[in-house]
């Protein structure tokens, strides 16, 4: 009940957002049939072209059109490539999961521990230690840190490839080494932002007097820290790795174009250049679609580690 | 040689206010199968005697500064934390006061019981269940078999007390301490909790740490107490002779606050004995005269002084009082005055 309530919660949400979004790139300067038609076009192209991109008519008239539209899949054509919006969407959309999946891994495989060690460290070194790390993480710009990665670990030490993107068909090690980099580059601001919290959750719950209780068992401390710790502070971490997510679509953008991957973050960029506006808005709906499936998901989740949690 | 023997502990504090030595060189010694009581006002350092044997304290701002915790011969103050573990849970149980608080809200009852036994006995998974079980009928659960699935949120109070008990009991310690395992409760289930501690320790053949600040609780589960004040012992002896004749003026105090058996001496944190003016005071490095000396009607120069030794005034009757043989007559006189 709770979960079909929180599903359909999401329809108004999206509606704002779509609504937003063509909205605002209706309204913003700047001509795509100028760009379209080129320096040396005459105003009757330019005209000509306006007409045949449908971009003399109404607001109300285009609005309506491109969301009966998106209802059925069809987020339009795109101006500049030549091919329908969904179908360009869909041909970069490997990459970027891809990417975003592994990113995501690299993030949690770091923050946990990182967090977890700082907690139980509260004060001391280790923890000065990450939190340091964390806080450099989370204010060093992704580009600076991805040109920082390929000089340290393409140029210099030539062990991963500097650019370019191969799919799993090339095989696991082509597939994988031109993804590393991108992926860590892109995990690390995450990373960061869930160590963070990671840790002022499992500092709050080790104060806890259950936690004396476990040591009273005699337990261990990873017993400790993983089976009696860590699941009281999952929601509070499931939280931020719903919301940081944020992080990882905006990284996306740059981190393609540092590393030249033909990702949705590329297509992006290239489409704002160009002021190809079906594929801008496309993009930014379905980014958005997809942050907020993540964190309907997350929301889920917390019935998993909080048996006091009823749907 | 008694199971549980401690010589001399110091333990302190480091906190805001500065250096606090919460036990200052107590002594005292838990035979096998018996049931000692520690009785006190509160903040006299009960709990922190507890949890220096468990070796439970918040290093290391809370930490044992001298003495010895011997429990069969083997000193634990000295042990390492990784023998340590093996002696929680398996030798040495504890019980804690806070039974809302003191099971992990995100798992189950059978698992929280269920993991001592895994740890301690080795048992496979159908056996652990069993256990688990076992013990739950052990302490009254009712519908055990079903409730070993359950969470602690879906329980009240009193079975929570109940499960924490199983807990402790689950792999046989030869010694079980209690710190106010029913001071939470209400007065029913008190009784309940009280009434199945003192039937498993007399079955199980387990010795029992119990502390407490309700004499009524004394007389009726413990053979010996040991009354502290201010982080030293200051009587202890059979549970007959220290209440009906205590040798200490603090003793006295203690049970003419008690208008009747079963009704607790300090139901607010530090409020003072009616029948003794002033409160604990806090102790900063070892004491050198009487703690109790401002608070005491008998109290002489000598008491403000010199520091008075433990001394015995009758068979296994210890009290640390300069004015130990004046004692009885001023019972008896605040006896006639409160008639
Ligand atoms: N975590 C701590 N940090 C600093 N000081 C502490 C801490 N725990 C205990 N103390 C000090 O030790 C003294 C004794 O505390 P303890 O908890 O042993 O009292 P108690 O006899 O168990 O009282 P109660 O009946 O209230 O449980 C306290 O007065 C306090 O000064
Ligand atoms: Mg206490």
């Amino acid at each position: 009940m709770y979960a079909l309530r929180r599903v359909l919660a999401i329809i108004p949400v999206i509606v704002v957002v779509a609504l937003v979004v063509f909205s605002l790139l209706y309204f913003s300067p700047g001509d795509p049939a100028l760009v379209l038609a080129g320096e040396s076009a005459t105003p009757a192209e330019i005209e000509r072209i306006r007409g045949a991109l449908g971009l003399d008519r109404p607001y109300l008239v285009r609005l309506t059109e491109w969301s009966f539209g998106v209802l059925k899949g069809d987020f339009g054509q795109s101006m500049f490539f030549g091919r329908s919006v969904a179908e360009l969407m869909l041909q970069r959309a490997m990459p970027t999961l891809w990417l975003s999946l592994l990113a995501m891994v690299f993030a949690l495989a770091l923050a946990l521990p990182l967090g977890i060690i700082a907690a139980w460290q509260a004060g001391r070194a280790p923890d000065r230690v990450a939190m340091g790390f964390a806080v450099l993480g989370y204010s060093m710009p992704v580009f600076v840190l991805g040109y920082l990665l390929i000089f340290c670990f393409s140029v210099w030490l030539g062990w991963l490839p500097v650019q370019g993107y191969k799919p799993p068909s090339d095989g696991l090690w082509p597939f994988l080494s031109h993804l590393i980099l991108p992926a860590l580059t892109l995990g690390v601001v995450y990373a960061a932002l869930i160590a963070r919290i990671t840790r002022s959750a499992m500092l709050e719950v080790l104060q806890q007097d259950y936690m004396r209780t476990a040591r009273a068992k005699g337990l261990g401390l990873w017993s400790m820290l993983l089976g009696h710790a860590l699941k009281n502070a999952a929601i509070p971490i499931m939280t931020i790795v719903g919301i940081g997510f944020g992080s990882v679509i905006s990284g996306v953008v740059v981190t393609e174009t540092v590393f030249n991957i033909p990702g949705i973050g590329r297509l992006t960029v290239d489409a704002i250049l160009r002021r190809d506006y079906p594929v801008i808005q496309g993009v930014v709906l379905v980014l958005s679609g997809v942050y907020v499936l993540i964190n309907l998901l997350v929301d889920l989740s917390y019935g998993l580690f909080d048996p006091r949690v009823k749907y | 040689m008694a199971l549980l023997e401690i010589e001399t502990l110091s333990t302190a504090f480091t906190s805001r206010q500065g250096e606090v030595l919460a036990v200052d060189r107590l002594s005292l010694q838990v035979e096998r199968g018996e049931t000692l009581a520690i009785v006190g006002e509160s903040g006299c350092g009960k709990s922190v005697t507890a949890l220096s044997t468990m070796r439970l304290l918040p290093e290391p701002h809370g930490r044992i500064t001298g003495g010895h915790i011997r429990f069969e011969g083997r000193d634990l103050a000295g042990l390492s934390e990784a023998d340590m573990r093996k002696v929680r849970g398996r030798d040495i149980a504890m019980i804690f006061q806070e039974p809302m608080t003191s099971l992990n809200p995100a798992l189950t009852i059978q698992r929280q019981i269920g993991e001592t036994v895994r740890l301690h006995m080795k048992l496979n998974k159908s056996d652990v269940r069993a256990r688990s079980l076992e013990m739950l009928e052990l302490v009254q659960f009712p519908e055990a078999e079903r409730r070993l699935t359950q969470y602690p949120h879906e329980l009240s109070g009193g079975m929570r007390q109940r499960v924490m008990i199983a807990i402790a009991l689950a792999c046989d310690p030869k010694l079980l301490i209690a710190d106010e395992p029913t001071t939470a409760l209400d007065v029913t289930i008190q009784a309940q909790i009280l009434e199945i501690l003192r039937d498993l320790s007399a079955r199980l053949g387990m010795a029992t740490l119990l502390i407490t600040h309700d004499l009524g609780v004394v007389a009726e589960m413990a053979a010996r107490v040991v009354v502290m004040y201010a982080g030293r012992m200051v009587e202890q002896g059979a549970v007959a002779d220290v209440l009906r004749h205590p040798r200490h003026p603090y003793t006295v105090g203690l049970l003419a606050a008690v208008p009747k058996l079963g009704s607790s001496l300090n139901e607010g944190p530090r409020q003072s004995l009616a029948e003794i003016p002033g409160t604990v005071p806090l102790v900063r490095s070892a004491q050198t005269s009487c703690a109790f000396a401002p608070r005491c009607p008998l109290a002489v120069d000598q008491c403000r002084r010199e520091l008075p030794p433990a001394v015995e005034v009758g068979p296994s009757h210890v009290s640390a009082c300069w004015r130990t043989k004046d004692v009885p007559a001023m019972a008896a006189k605040l006896r006639e005055g409160a008639l």
